[in-house]
């Protein structure tokens, strides 16, 4: 028979049972008008007589068939399913007396029920279904088979109310039922299937068929697969074979679809349909049966013997991981979650083993002993509990709590029948068990326990989680679980009730095989179903079911959102963790939980736990004992403690010590991660100290006093007296003329500064020199004069700086300062490169590509070829920070095998001596003291030249009354330029200088230098107008250098320092540099006048007037400037109208006395230099100057000459008796002129050069000021004197007040 | 006196009235010379750097290679790329610290140490630098026990040899600190004699 049926669903194709499409399509043999197709047991022999009666042929007879179920399914579509009146009638679920009752249910007796029956509920879908536990206690015939709901309903649900209660996943939203829950894992049994009756009946209804029909009296028959599929025959019994109630020897499911057990397998276990079927809540009611659901068959492998349970979970792979590791909780990470949620599959696979399906009667003793108390109180035959139903309590339950978490794939079952129903407008059997209002209120984001707000604590939800099989929320996720877990087990059921009923004696359907092999069915609609089923096959979890394109993913989002679980885990821990955790009260007060906290689903929950709720969980937990922890629990728990203690015991000692503090300040928290280091933590009597001072700043008064402080201006007395007594020291000097200060001497005294000195004479003229000037505007004042005196001694010696800087504001000062120095002398006299960046990198490119400096500032070529830095004759830093001159010493200085010396602000120089003892510099001058001597060096070798010609001298001695003086006449003709190369720079050399470095010792200091350079020293700050050095006279370089002669020759014209008077009005001559002394004479403007020197600041010049006087003029009213002797249109002096003059006293001058017999007149203040005269006793000379041992005087041949002091007397005069100096005895030797040997251009030096300038021509001897002699250092010496001396007072003072005010201090002090 | 004088002894004053308290007229005058002393770099840089780099053409393809490097720093304000603008600093930092060790080994360490044992130096000289050098590594080094209570304890050897280092580290701060004044003075009477003419 199985043969001539084709096309038969497979065995896991009944996943629309419920849906009725497959009806629709479904070759169906027509059933007689007047035979009722659900109690005429031999329809199908009715169908073959009238077949064979009519003549009609099967294939006309099926269409017809056919035609009218399709119209019969139509209206059943159209109908409400909850309206019987528009039912069919074979649909049409009549009024239920008791005379519909079986007679077994129909009469009450004394006699307990049938073993299978007691605890069973037969409670249809009511809209109340909460109230089912009330008829618990009704045990076997008072128990309705179901109870009818409000209304005349005809025990149906209305399609409406049935879908107003559907909720999404299958899961109540009543918490009704959750508030009788039991989560002891100890569930009652409710509900469930009848087992196989000798009537052989079954009731359809626990399968949504109820309401085709009531459950049959004994005079109804029972509905059988018969009557429901009248053409397949239904196994004989002799086929197959059923287990009996007795020995409840029930085969699972694929006993059904051919898979005998074998002879010898052990008996199969007891079906724990607590946890199988009815694997909702434990206080669900016994409608489960109408959510027959199949899809869950469809994902079923028939090679694999486990349970359908086990193959649908293992096939749909729950993967709750994925689902709670969204929980965000710190305190319950994800490895907690796998360890309690993950599964592996293999445990998963033996959930339920079939050996754990022992017989019933294997299975009862000492079942009631077991069985919770509720339960025998709520049954009062529970004494007399069936063997099969004592199971239902007994340790049966799986051991792993989440093999029977199938939430999602009973949702998606659900949702699947959802969505084919509702398309075609209907509501499926099973919704009408779903109210969304039955459904807990599960937590959301914040929820709310007893009215008031409640945080859950990291440790609740890690509580919650992590809690045991029989509380928390691992209950309460497989209690909702469970809920829509069963239709697996509902069709194990059904198919054991179908072979039950087999049992009975039908013989005409040996399998369901041959059931569907039969034309009841619609081959393509199979064929279909088989191709879902194939695709569900190959879904691997829930998502690549949904992906499967089965399904209306639409419909899908929108009931997945409304998931109460996953709605509940998405709505808690949506959104930002870092959002969530804030609000997460990890307070202690919040960690209490009490009965009123708990939502009313938790509270009834406790009633129905015997006190196990949730709260007496968290409760429990708190309590747990120390022998339940592991080793692991017990050393937190340790670590814990330790920590806590030294917590409390720092917050102690912290009030103790600071008091006040914690309340005032905000204490940050403290992780102690090692108690031992807080335990070794001392306090000593400083922290004490600095703790009782903080307590004071922090307590009331203190901070009272703080803020009075802070509002209060404090005029800073001190610091003003400080700065008062400091500037007043500083400028007394500047406005009143003292000279208090210890002049500083006239030669360097000091090894370093005389070999810097030296290094600069050892230059010829042409040479080149490396001057890198590195400080900017703050150092100027300090520096300035050393760049100046420095650039003027590279000018006299005839060397050419090349000045480079990596500061621009360097830059922008050295333009300023050559410019002075070099007038119009830019790539000619120096050079100044362009800016050197980078820092310490760029200096190290310039090291080693010294072509940079062949471009001017601008980028253009210079007129240099410098390819390296051995071109250099001598290297010059001029710097005010250590770190550039130790990166010079490091990047450049090692490049240059030649001399480099160092000129740098005082402040840097402690660090920087280093360098110069290692060899880095070869000679160091620093700060304004090495400043001043350098200019009194520069200025006593200037002082030489301060002699007018003799000519001069002698057309200008004319009477100081004269009005008018003569135009002059030169007496001399043009110079010559027809001197030879041999000119010579002027060499200064101090008195250290010959005696130091082995450098500088090689330099050639020619004994035989005569005369001083015109090193005018320059005003750094003056008017350009005054032009201090004398403007470059372009000599040819094979000019001959002369020497100065009594009889000039042609060939020997010497310089003189002339200046022009460039005021617009006229101006005042005075007999000393400042404005009070007396007024010697006027000068018109454009005067032309004899120029001697400046003073020491540079403010005044020295001029000699007509009358051999020499007065004092303000410097910016005289441009100097230095012309051949013969080019000097001296002016006489304008007449000078005395009737306008006040009186004025007659200038002094010093004339020396020679006592001694004869005494030699040197051309240097040194006992070896030439003797260039002598005096005898008696003799008068005009004494220009005494310093030191010598005093210098004017040879009449207006040449300066030195004598030894110790040889005269000097006396001060009227200006007007110099005329009458009686010299009888003064001889003079001409000078000859000397040449240097020795002056060899440098091979190094570019060939390529411009004309190099010449320096003054006459070449001239070193004038060393004599050893102890000192120099003027002027006003500003002297503030520097009186700033320096006023620091160290007070410093000093301060000092010893503080000093003094803690002695005291210390003896007020209380012991 | 000149607008030029003027100017700068209002400046001065202005300069000086951070003795009373941090004020906002020595903000104003920090301010604007910080201000005009970056001008001024940024225009010598300009005219000194640039502008003679892109007078040749060996120089303009290194001003286009610098300018690279310059974009690539920039790109350090966009977070993304971020790590892109880590390569000119770290080669900027490569380089210069490569060029300063270098610079230091030989223009330091060698002739400082060559200072002390070259034959012939001053012995007094040599063993006060030696015993400086050795001394004031010692006071750095602070070979040290830690007991149970927390305390450093050091031996008698390393706290007399590290005081006698202590000592030449305060000889030289004090000499700095002195040289330092000194400085300061003289510019300030450098000021002074500028703005009163003398």
């Amino acid at each position: 028979m199985t043969d001539n049926l084709p096309n038969i669903p497979s065995d896991d194709d009944f996943d629309d049972l419920n849906d009725l499409d497959w009806l629709k399509d479904a070759e169906v043999a027509p059933l007689p008008d007047d035979t009722d197709p659900l109690f005429d047991d031999k329809s199908e022999n009715v169908y073959r007589d009238r077949d064979r009666d009519a003549g009609i042929g099967q294939a006309q007879y099926g269409r017809l068939a056919q035609r009218r179920i399709e119209n019969a399914i139509e209206k059943a579509e159209e109908a409400e399913f909850g309206d019987p009146n528009q039912m069919l009638d074979w649909m049409r679920a009549p009024e239920v007396t008791d005379q519909d009752l079986p007679e077994w249910l129909r009469t009450p007796t004394d006699e307990p029920p049938p073993s299978w029956l007691q605890g069973i509920s037969f409670d249809a879908p009511t809209a109340s279904n909460t109230d089912w536990l009330k008829n618990v206690s009704k045990a076997g015939s008072d128990v309705p088979f179901w109870s009818p709901p409000a209304g005349d309903t005809g025990g149906l649900i209305a399609k409406s109310e049935a879908l107003q209660n559907v909720d999404t996943g299958g899961l109540k939203s009543d918490t009704g039922w959750l508030e009788n829950a039991d989560f002891s894992g100890q569930r009652p049994a409710t509900g469930g299937l009848k087992p196989a009756e000798d009537d052989n009946r079954y009731d359809f209804a626990a399968f949504g068929l109820a309401n085709v029909e009531p459950l049959r009296t004994e005079e109804a028959p029972a509905v059988s697969l018969e009557d429901v599929f009248p053409q397949v025959e239904l196994p004989t019994e002799a086929e197959t074979s059923h287990p009996t109630e007795a020995d409840a020897d029930w085969d699972d499911l694929m006993t059904l679809f051919d898979a005998a057990p074998p002879p010898d397998a052990p008996p199969a276990p007891a079906l724990d349909l607590s946890e199988e079927f009815f694997n909702l809540s434990p206080m669900e009611p016994a409608e489960a049966d109408d959510d027959l659901d199949l899809d869950a068959l469809l994902a079923i492998d028939p090679s694999q013997p486990a349970s359908l349970g086990e193959q649908l979970n293992s096939a749909l792979d729950l993967d709750l991981d994925a689902l709670l590791n969204d929980i965000p909780d710190p305190a319950a990470p994800d490895a907690d979650l796998d360890a309690l949620l993950a599964l592996p599959d293999d445990e998963a696979a033996t959930t339920l083993p079939r050996s754990d399906f022992a017989p019933a009667s294997t299975q009862t003793d000492g079942v009631d002993a077991a069985l919770p108390e509720w339960m025998l109180e709520a049954n009062p035959f529970a004494e007399a509990t069936p063997d099969w139903l004592s199971e239902f309590d007994q340790p049966a339950v799986p051991e792993d709590p989440l093999a029977n978490l199938d939430l999602p794939e009973a949702s998606s079952t659900s949702i699947r029948n959802l969505s084919n129903l509702e398309s075609r407008g209907e509501s499926p059997d099973w919704l009408s068990r779903l109210d969304s209002d039955e459904l807990p209120d599960l937590p959301t984001t914040e929820p709310t326990f007893g009215g008031r707000s409640f945080s859950l604590s990291s440790g609740q939800i890690d509580d919650m989680l992590t809690g045991s099989d029989d509380d928390s929320f691992e209950a309460l996720v497989q209690s909702l679980s469970d809920e829509v877990s069963d239709p697996r087990q509902e069709l194990d059921d059904l198919l054991a009730a179908m072979r039950a009923e087999h049992e009975l004696g039908d013989d005409r359907i040996t399998s369901y095989q041959e059931m569907f092999d039969s034309d009841l069915f619609d081959k393509r609609s199979i064929a279909e179903l088989d191709d879902d089923a194939a695709v569900l096959r190959g879904t691997g979890n829930l998502d690549d079911l949904f992906a499967s394109g089965l399904f209306d993913t639409s419909e899908i989002a929108a009931l997945e959102a409304d998931l109460p679980v996953r709605a509940d885990l998405s709505e808690v821990f949506d959104g930002d963790r870092e959002d969530m955790l804030s609000d997460i009260d990890l307070s202690p007060a919040s960690v209490p939980v009490s009965e009123s906290d708990l939502p009313l689903w938790f509270q009834g929950a406790q009633a129905g736990m015997g006190g196990s709720t949730l709260a007496a969980a968290l409760r429990a937990k708190q309590d747990r004992p120390l022998a339940e922890l592991d080793e692991r629990l017990l050393a937190l728990r340790e670590d814990v403690l330790n920590v806590k203690a030294d917590q409390d015991k720092a917050e102690g000692l912290i009030a103790e010590i600071l008091p006040g503090v914690p309340e005032a300040l905000t204490a940050a928290p403290v992780i102690t991660a090692r108690p031992e280091l807080a335990a070794g933590l001392t306090v000593t009597d400083a922290h004490l100290t600095q703790a009782a001072l903080l307590a004071s700043l922090v307590s009331e008064q203190g901070r009272a006093e703080t803020a009075r402080q802070r509002s209060a201006v404090r005029v800073p007395v001190v610091r003003l007296l400080v700065l008062a007594l400091l500037a007043a020291a500083i400028i007394l000097p500047m406005s009143v003329d003292v000279d208090i200060a210890p002049r500083p001497l006239a030669a360097f005294a000091g090894e370093r500064e005389a070999a810097y000195v030296a290094a600069l004479n050892t230059l010829e003229r042409g040479d080149l020199v490396l001057l890198a000037v590195e400080y900017d505007a703050t150092h100027a004042y300090e520096l300035d004069a050393l760049t100046v005196a420095t650039l003027t001694h590279l000018k006299l010696r005839g060397a050419r700086p090349v000045v480079i800087s990596s500061n621009s504001i360097g830059i922008l000062r050295t333009k300023t300062l050559l410019e002075q120095v070099f007038p119009d002398g830019a790539n000619r006299d120096y050079f100044l490169t362009r800016l050197i960046a980078s820092g310490v990198v760029g200096l190290r490119d310039l090291a080693n590509n010294a072509a940079l400096l062949n471009l001017d500032a601008s980028g253009a070529p210079n007129g240099l070829s410098i390819a390296r830095l051995e071109e250099f004759a001598v290297g010059v830093l001029i710097s005010a920070s250590v770190e550039v001159n130790r990166t010079y010493a490091e990047q450049v200085i090692p490049q240059i095998p030649r001399p480099f010396l160092l000129a740098s602000t005082f402040a840097a120089l402690p660090p920087s001596i280093a360098y110069y003892t290692a060899g880095q510099f070869d000679g160091v001058l620093a700060g304004y003291r090495d400043t001043v001597v350098y200019e009194a060096v520069l200025n006593a070798a200037a002082q030489a030249l301060i002699a007018p010609p003799l000519d001069e001298a002698t057309e200008e001695a004319a009477p100081a009354d004269q009005p008018t003086l003569p135009p002059p006449t030169p007496t001399a003709p043009p110079p010559t330029p027809t001197v030879e190369a041999t000119a010579e720079a002027p060499v200064i050399v101090p008195v250290e200088a010959t005696a130091t470095r082995a450098e500088t010792e090689a330099a050639p200091i020619l004994p035989t230098a005569t005369l001083l350079p015109s090193a005018t020293p320059i005003p750094p700050t003056e008017a350009a107008t005054t032009a201090p050095i004398a403007s470059p006279t372009p000599i040819s370089p094979t000019s001959t250098p002369t020497r100065p002669a009594l009889s000039p020759t042609p060939s020997e014209v010497p310089l003189v320092l002339v200046g022009t008077i460039i005021a617009n009005d006229t101006i005042n001559v005075r007999a000393e540099p400042n404005t009070s002394a007396p007024v010697l004479t006027t000068l018109r403007p454009g005067t032309v006048i004899r120029a001697l020197n400046f003073n020491e600041d540079r403010t005044w010049v020295s001029v000699v007037l007509p009358d051999n006087r020499i007065g004092w003029v303000a410097a910016f009213l005289i441009r100097v400037e230095e012309r051949p002797i013969t080019d000097t249109p001296f002016q006489r002096l304008p007449a000078v109208d005395r009737s306008q003059q006040q009186p004025t006293p007659e200038p002094l001058i010093q004339v020396g006395t020679v006592v001694f017999n004869t005494v030699d007149i040197l051309d240097a203040p040194a006992s070896d230099a030439e003797v260039i005269g002598q005096a005898q006793r008696g003799d008068q000379l005009r004494v220009l100057l005494v310093e030191g041992e010598y005093a210098s005087v004017v040879l009449p041949d207006n040449r300066i000459g030195f004598v030894d002091v110790v040889a005269l007397e000097v006396r001060t005069r009227q200006a007007a008796d110099a005329q009458a100096i009686p010299a009888p005895g003064l001889t003079v030797v001409p000078p000859t002129p000397t040449t240097r040997p020795t002056n060899t251009p440098r091979p190094t030096s570019t060939p390529t050069l411009t004309p190099t300038p010449t320096p003054i021509a006459p070449v001239v001897a070193a004038a060393a000021p004599p050893e102890q002699a000192t120099v003027d250092g002027g006003a500003r010496w002297q503030s520097q004197f009186f700033g320096v001396m006023a620091a160290i007072a007070l410093i000093l003072v301060g000092n010893i007040y503080y000093l003094l005010r803690a002695i005291l201090n210390r003896r007020r002090r209380p012991a | 006196m000149s607008l030029e004088t003027l100017l700068s002894f209002t400046l001065t004053l202005l300069i000086f009235s951070y003795l009373l308290r941090d004020n906002l007229l020595y903000r104003l005058v920090i301010y604007a010379y910080i201000g005009i002393t970056s001008a001024f770099v940024v225009i010598t840089l300009l005219e000194n750097v640039v502008a003679t780099y892109l007078s040749t053409p060996d120089g303009s393809i290194l001003l286009l290679v610098a300018f690279v490097l310059v974009a690539l720093l920039a790109l350090r304000t966009v977070p993304a790329l971020r790590t892109i603008g880590l390569l000119p600093l770290a080669f900027l930092i490569a380089v210069g610290a490569a060029v300063a060790v270098t610079g230091a080994v030989a223009g330091t360490i060698l002739p400082l140490v060559a200072t002390v044992i070259v034959p012939g130096a001053d012995v007094l000289n040599s063993a006060v630098l030696f015993v400086g050098v050795i001394t004031t590594l010692l006071y750095f080094q602070y070979g040290a026990r830690r007991r149970a209570d927390g305390t450093v304890h050091r031996t008698l050897l390393v706290r007399g040899v590290g005081a006698i280092g202590e000592a030449f580290i305060v000889v030289m701060m004090g000499a700095t600190y002195g040289a330092i004044i000194l400085s300061s003075l003289s510019v300030f009477t450098g000021q002074l004699s500028s703005l009163l003419g003398r």
